[in-house]
C-alpha cells in the first residue's frame, strides 16, 4: 500500500515538474508517430562503389566535363548547367572529386550535342551504377 | 485538491479493437513500459526503439508525458485524472486523450499490463526531466 502511495507522490512530483516547464500550457493531442527501424534504411560508410576514375571534372580523359565539351564538342553549359549529364550524374557537391556513377560519362563517345544553345548534350552511354 | 475519483479504468475499456492483443476484458489495465523498450528524451518527446518489432516511435511531449507516468501502479482513468488535475487541464479531454494514447500504445506493445507480470517494479518510475522538457 505504501508502495502505491508513494507512486502516486511520484507521479504527482513529475506532473508538478512538467508543469513548471511549461508542459500543462502547450498540452496538446498527443500522438506517436512510427518508422520501420529495418536495414534498408542503414548507410554503410564503406568503400566507394567503383566508377572507373571519373569525375566531374577530373578523372579519365580529363573527367566528364572535358570528355563532354573538350573532347565531344558541346558546350560547357550543355554538359554541365542544370540538367546537363555531368550535373546529374556527376552531381557537384559531393565532395571526393564528385565522382560520376559509370564511367562512360568520361568518355567523349557518349556525348551527343544539342543543337539548341540552351539545350543539354545526351548521354548515351551505360547507366549501370548510377540511381 | 480534488479528491480523486478511483474508478477503474477497465481493459474493455481501453478498448484494443478486435486485433487480438492480449488483453483481459475484466481486469484493470495497469500500463507500464516495458522494460524492453529503449528510452531517449529528444527534449521535445521522447524516442523509444523496440528491438522486438524494430520499430522506431516518435512520441511528442503530451504523449511523453503520458509515457513516463505509465509505472504500472494505475490506470487510464487515473492517470488522466492526475494530469488534469495537476496541469489544469479539462478532464474530460485529457481521458479521451490518454485513453486513444494508452490503447496506441498498448497495440504498440509499448507497454505491458501490470497485472499480468506482478506488480509494479521500479522500473517504471517516472523519469526526471521528462515530460517535454522546455
Amino acid at each position: 500500500m505504501r508502495d502505491i502511495e508513494q507512486r502516486e507522490l511520484n507521479r504527482r512530483a513529475f506532473l508538478r515538474r512538467a508543469a513548471l516547464t511549461g508542459v500543462g500550457v502547450t498540452w496538446a493531442v498527443p500522438t506517436i508517430q512510427t518508422i520501420a527501424a529495418t536495414p534498408a534504411y542503414a548507410q554503410t560508410n564503406g568503400t566507394p562503389v567503383d566508377q572507373g576514375g571519373c569525375f566531374h571534372s577530373t578523372g579519365v580523359n580529363g573527367g566528364c566535363m572535358p570528355a563532354c565539351a573538350d573532347l565531344a564538342g558541346c558546350t560547357g553549359n550543355q554538359c554541365g548547367g542544370p540538367g546537363g549529364p555531368c550535373t546529374t550524374y556527376c552531381a557537384p557537391g559531393q565532395g571526393g572529386g564528385n565522382p560520376c556513377c559509370n564511367p562512360g560519362l568520361c568518355d567523349p563517345g557518349n556525348f551527343q550535342c544539342s543543337t539548341d544553345p540552351r539545350g543539354v548534350a545526351t548521354y548515351a552511354g551505360s547507366l549501370a551504377g548510377c540511381v | 485538491m480534488e479528491d480523486v475519483a478511483r474508478r477503474p479504468a477497465r481493459l474493455d475499456e481501453v478498448g484494443v479493437d478486435g486485433d487480438g492483443s492480449p488483453m483481459p476484458s475484466s481486469a484493470v489495465a495497469l500500463p507500464r513500459k516495458r522494460m524492453e523498450v529503449l528510452e531517449l528524451d529528444m527534449g521535445d518527446g521522447v524516442i523509444l526503439y523496440d528491438h522486438s518489432s524494430s520499430l522506431v516511435h516518435h512520441l511528442n511531449p503530451s504523449a511523453s508525458l503520458v509515457w513516463h507516468l505509465c509505472d504500472g501502479g494505475v490506470g487510464e482513468a487515473d492517470l488522466a485524472a492526475e494530469i488534469s488535475e495537476e496541469l489544469g487541464l479539462d478532464r474530460i479531454e485529457v481521458t479521451e486523450h490518454v485513453r486513444a494514447l494508452i490503447r496506441e500504445l498498448f497495440m504498440l506493445g509499448l507497454v505491458e499490463d501490470a497485472n499480468d507480470r506482478g506488480g509494479p517494479e521500479s522500473h517504471g518510475e517516472p523519469t526526471a526531466g521528462a515530460g517535454g522538457g522546455r
